[in-house]
């Protein structure tokens, strides 16, 4: 197994009360799978993937990642398991606005082992022509794009995409989303996407719906579909 | 209120840019209230001092005894008979004793009373160093004197034995004041007239008519001091000159620092919180509403840092002008302070700077609010610069820099302003003591072969004593401008005992006329060049023709051959004025008019270097506050306006090591530009200076920075980098990472 999630519990206190976000969610994906996380707005999503992430810690639980448990690494170990192992797509992209969309992407490959080359992964997301570019200058489409070849470009072992298409247009979406199935197929990433928009869970092999801090619900497909035939 | 709230609320939580702002603000009013009030006091105290106790516009003496009546009313002038001793009062201590005057040159009493018959009084710093209290008896040139009191002499003031000691030592000499019938009866003594005209302008004018009417009677001057010339007193003015410039530039330096700094910190508040400006729009605010509200910013920090500066400013006038009375001993005079001065070192800044905010608010503020609503982001641009750099093949920690940098101009252009400036007041200090040594060691040593130079009071002829060597000089004056003096010296033309280089260093001989390069670069002159000048002891007019300069800035001279120098000035060829020798001579009473050491002017100038040691110091320390409030002021903004970056580069596994260095370092190479621009700013300045001063000093320092003061300076900013960067090292630590995965950049 290459992502197991074992009663992971993660709590918030307000003043007197208490939040309890994750009340104890176990989930598990095979390497080169993709994996999506279903579930209505404040339902603790985005806490998982963060603490699948080594972003945030948990209360209790484990997880392990490709036979490491990273609730169980300091900060320092935490960060190079970040570096090395995890690439990141968000959903308002997060590019750094005063650099070229190369630059953007060296970002990353600055500080990885074995990155791959800048102009491969432009390539690879249909923006070569556009890597002198400042992402003011893109569409948030293009801009997801340079998001993708960020998160890729330093060949992660898994792929963690908060709502990737969230501020995008139905088509401009589709587009993504047959990119990241790409990836998944042509450099094995695994990848973990979390939506509230229940038609993508189509091209993923486990589906996992939250609600309230709880996993209601596993799906298995044996069969994916193909991201250019997802409708919603 | 709620929006006055707000503006507190504002500062608080950005303490450290405006309380660095209202720092250098504070920094700047006091240097200015200070210096200005300091220069004020000092003026005063000498004006009062030479007018009540009738300071001399000159001091002559002449072969014969002269009519004082009939010169003084004749030039509608006071004039006195007086003169001064030099006594041993033990050995290797000297006392010069003054012949008491009652109408020019007066003494004034600190302590005690005006000295009778077997009295004496000394100068206060002499007295104390040496344990003579008053009543106690002191001996000199034989004879008992019993100490009446503490004088204060106007043309004394500055205590010391001569031009080339510089700095005085108290243990080994002093003044002393004696009555006239007492004067007469020393053994050394040497009758001086003190000259002061009524008419206070022209006093160049008088002076040579004076010298012309007294040599139409034939007689001969033997020596003639004007007093803007004689360090015993021109030291004072000049130090009045010296604080009424620093009064005015370093404060305004300071002030256009703080008027770039805060009108920078103003455009980026207000675009920041052009949302808010939007919404207090819509909510029925009205332009000037907000206006008034922003200019809240610039009035608190200005008012607050212009008046906690000018009262520092008039605190430290007292004890500045204290220590100044110390070293220029002058009757004390109730420290003054010009109100005018104060009004408008608490005003200037506060109306500058609110008048350069003002610019910028009104700027954004006609931005129209649906524009200002839709946020910073949308105002937001990718400058002409960024667009235009092609970076590629540059490193990427290299590459992010230089976007850090351009990102900002006004950032990166204050930040690179203040390092100059604190460049700048670091080498200062360094500067001139790289002048001074330079001027010793490459100058004078390197100049004078010789130990002792010995001037005659009269022109001898034949051939000097063994082991000296003759010479001959004139003091003679530029015709077109009498300020400008100088000397001409001839020399024999294979001498050795003064050795000149060419520009290109090699030996030359005085065997044509040779200007020194100080005297060549006061007066403009070239080779082939021509210098009329009049010689100050006959008036008589004498054109030279320069043939080369040499490299030296050993002082002012034009050199010849002696034969050529003789017949120049009508001498029969083997006459000279005076002796140059390695060892120590005497001479029968009356013979030797100056004595010259070279060992004591290389040790004046030591002692001049060592009493430079604390203000390079105080230099220092300033600048290292200035740079560190500069520096972290701008490293805190780029670590601001950074934080998505950092939260982001976090997230992606970035060590804290690896965003300090792509981030807080991101000003090394704006710091270490400021610094090496730093450098030729300072050099000019200090020449500007060194040129204003070298009519009182009588010499033109040459402008040198030695190489290990400047990578000292080098070492010092970077480590005042380091230290902002040290405090700045907590800011990107705090930062958190879910900054980066909340909400959308910008
Ligand atoms: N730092 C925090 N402090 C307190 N509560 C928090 C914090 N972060 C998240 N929460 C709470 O945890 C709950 C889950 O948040 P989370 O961001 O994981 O939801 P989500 O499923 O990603 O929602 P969305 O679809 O809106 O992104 C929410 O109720 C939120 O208010
Ligand atoms: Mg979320």
């Amino acid at each position: 197994m290459f992502i197991t999630v074992e009663n992971l519990k993660k709590s918030y206190l307000m003043g007197e009360s208490k939040n309890e976000v994750l009340k104890g969610v176990s989930l598990t994906l095979e390497k080169g799978e993709i994996g999506v996380i279903l579930g209505p707005s404040g339902s603790g999503k985005s806490t998982l993937m963060n603490i699948i992430g080594g972003v945030d810690h948990a209360d209790s639980g484990s997880v392990h990642v490709d036979g490491v448990e990273i609730t169980a690494l300091d900060d320092d170990a935490l960060t190079d398991y970040r570096r090395n192992s995890v690439g990141f797509v968000f959903q308002f992209y997060n590019l750094i606005p005063n650099l070229t969309v190369a630059e953007n992407i060296e970002v990353v490959s600055n500080i990885s082992k074995s990155a791959l080359n800048t102009d491969t992964v432009l390539e690879a997301v249909g923006l070569e022509e556009k890597k002198r570019s400042f992402p003011k200058q893109l569409s948030g489409g293009e801009q997801q794009r340079v998001s993708i070849a960020r998160a890729i470009v330093k060949n992660p072992k898994l792929l963690l995409c908060d709502e990737p298409t969230g501020a995008l247009d139905y088509e401009t979406a589709r587009g993504m989303l047959s990119l990241l199935q790409k990836i998944n197929s042509d450099f094995g990433t695994t990848i973990l996407m979390v939506t509230h928009n229940t038609a993508i869970s189509g091209m993923a092999n486990k589906v996992y719906k939250l609600r309230d801090g709880e996993i209601v619900e596993t799906i298995r497909h044996d069969e994916t579909v193909a991201a250019e035939r997802i409708e919603w | 209120m709620a929006l006055f709230k707000k503006v507190i609320r504002s500062m608080l939580e950005h303490k450290a840019r405006y309380i660095g702002s209202m720092l250098l603000l504070m920094i700047s009013s006091m240097m200015f209230v200070m210096a200005s009030n300091t220069s004020i006091n000092l003026e005063k105290a000498f004006k009062t001092f030479s007018e009540q106790n009738v300071l001399s516009d000159a001091e002559f003496s002449v072969d014969t005894e002269i009519d004082t009546n009939a010169i003084g009313e004749k030039f509608n002038a006071k004039v006195e008979l007086g003169g001064t001793a030099d006594c041993e009062v033990k050995p290797g201590q000297k006392l010069r004793v003054f012949a008491m005057m009652n109408e020019v040159n007066i003494p004034a009493v600190e302590e005690g009373s005006l000295s009778g018959a077997s009295e004496i009084m000394l100068n206060r710093l002499f007295a104390e160093t040496n344990g003579y209290g008053i009543g106690d008896t002191i001996t000199v040139a034989g004879k008992e004197f019993t100490v009446s009191g503490y004088c204060l002499l106007p043309n004394f003031i500055y205590v010391v034995e001569s031009k080339e000691v510089m700095m005085n030592d108290p243990s080994t000499f002093g003044v002393g004041v004696i009555s006239k019938a007492e004067f007469n009866t020393l053994p050394d003594r040497h009758y001086v007239y003190a000259l002061r005209f009524n008419e206070r302008d022209n006093i160049q004018t008088q002076e040579t008519a004076v010298k012309t009417e007294l040599r139409s009677q034939g007689i001969t001057i033997t020596s003639w001091q004007s007093t803007d010339k004689k360090i015993n007193v021109s030291y004072v003015p000049m130090e009045v000159g010296v604080l009424s410039k620093v009064s005015v530039a370093v404060p305004l330096v300071m002030l256009l620092l703080t008027c770039v700094l805060l009108g920078m910190l103003m455009w980026r508040m207000i675009k920041g919180e052009s949302v808010l400006i939007g919404t207090f729009y819509a909510l029925g605010y009205r332009r000037k509403a907000l206006r008034r509200h922003y200019l809240m910013f610039p009035l608190l920090v200005s008012a607050i840092g212009a008046v906690v500066g000018s009262v520092l400013g008039i605190l430290l006038t007292d004890l500045m002008f204290k220590f100044l009375l110390t070293a220029f001993p002058m009757p004390v005079q109730e420290t003054i302070y010009n109100n005018w001065l104060i009004v408008f070192a608490v005003l200037f800044p506060i109306t500058v700077l609110c008048g350069v905010t003002l610019g910028i608010i009104s700027k954004v503020l006609r931005i129209p609010a649906a524009i200002l609503m839709k946020g910073r982001e949308s105002q937001k641009k990718i400058n002409l610069i960024e667009r235009k750099l092609r970076l590629e093949r540059l490193k990427f920690n290299t590459k992010f820099q230089i976007r850090e940098q351009v990102r900002s101009l006004s950032r990166s252009f204050f930040l690179l302003f203040g390092v100059v400036v604190a460049t700048m007041l670091i080498l200062y200090g360094f500067t001139m003591k790289s002048s001074v040594d330079y001027m010793l060691h490459k100058g004078i040593k390197e100049m004078y072969n010789l130990k002792y130079e010995y001037v005659f009071t009269s022109v001898k002829t034949g051939v000097p004593p063994t082991g000296t060597e003759q010479f001959n000089a004139a003091y003679v004056s530029l015709v077109e401008n009498d300020d400008t003096s100088f000397y001409v010296v001839g020399t024999l033309p294979d001498t050795e005992r003064i050795r000149l280089k060419d520009s290109s260093g090699r030996p030359i001989k005085p065997e044509q006329n040779i200007v020194t390069l100080p005297l060549a670069q006061k007066l403009n002159l070239k080779p082939g060049d021509r210098v009329t000048v009049f010689n100050t002891e006959d008036g008589k007019e004498r054109t030279f023709i320069v043939e080369q300069v040499a490299d030296t800035y050993a002082g002012e001279f034009l050199f010849m051959p002696l034969d050529r120098f003789n017949t120049e000035f009508g001498l029969p060829t083997n006459a000279y004025i005076g002796i140059w020798s390695d060892e120590p001579l005497t001479f029968p009473q009356g013979e030797v008019q100056s004595t010259k050491s070279i060992d004591a002017i290389v040790a004046g100038f030591g002692h001049l270097i060592d009493q430079m040691g604390p203000m390079i110091y105080g230099l220092i320390f300033a600048a290292f506050i200035v740079g560190l409030i500069i520096i972290y002021i701008v490293t805190g903004l780029v670590v601001e306006e950074s934080r998505a970056n950092i939260s982001l580069m976090k997230v992606f596994g970035y060590r804290k090591k690896e965003i300090n260095r792509l981030i807080l370092s991101s000003n090394t190479i704006i710091v270490i530009l400021g610094y090496l621009l730093g450098i030729p700013a300072l050099l000019g300045t200090v020449g500007a200076l060194y040129n204003s001063l070298a009519d009182t000093l009588q010499v033109v320092l040459p402008v040198k920075l030695n190489f290990w003061y400047m990578l000292l300076g080098f070492v010092i900013v970077m480590l005042t980098y380091e230290v902002a960067k040290l405090m700045c090292r907590k800011k990107v630590a705090r930062i958190p990472m879910s900054e980066a995965l909340k909400v959308g950049m910008e």
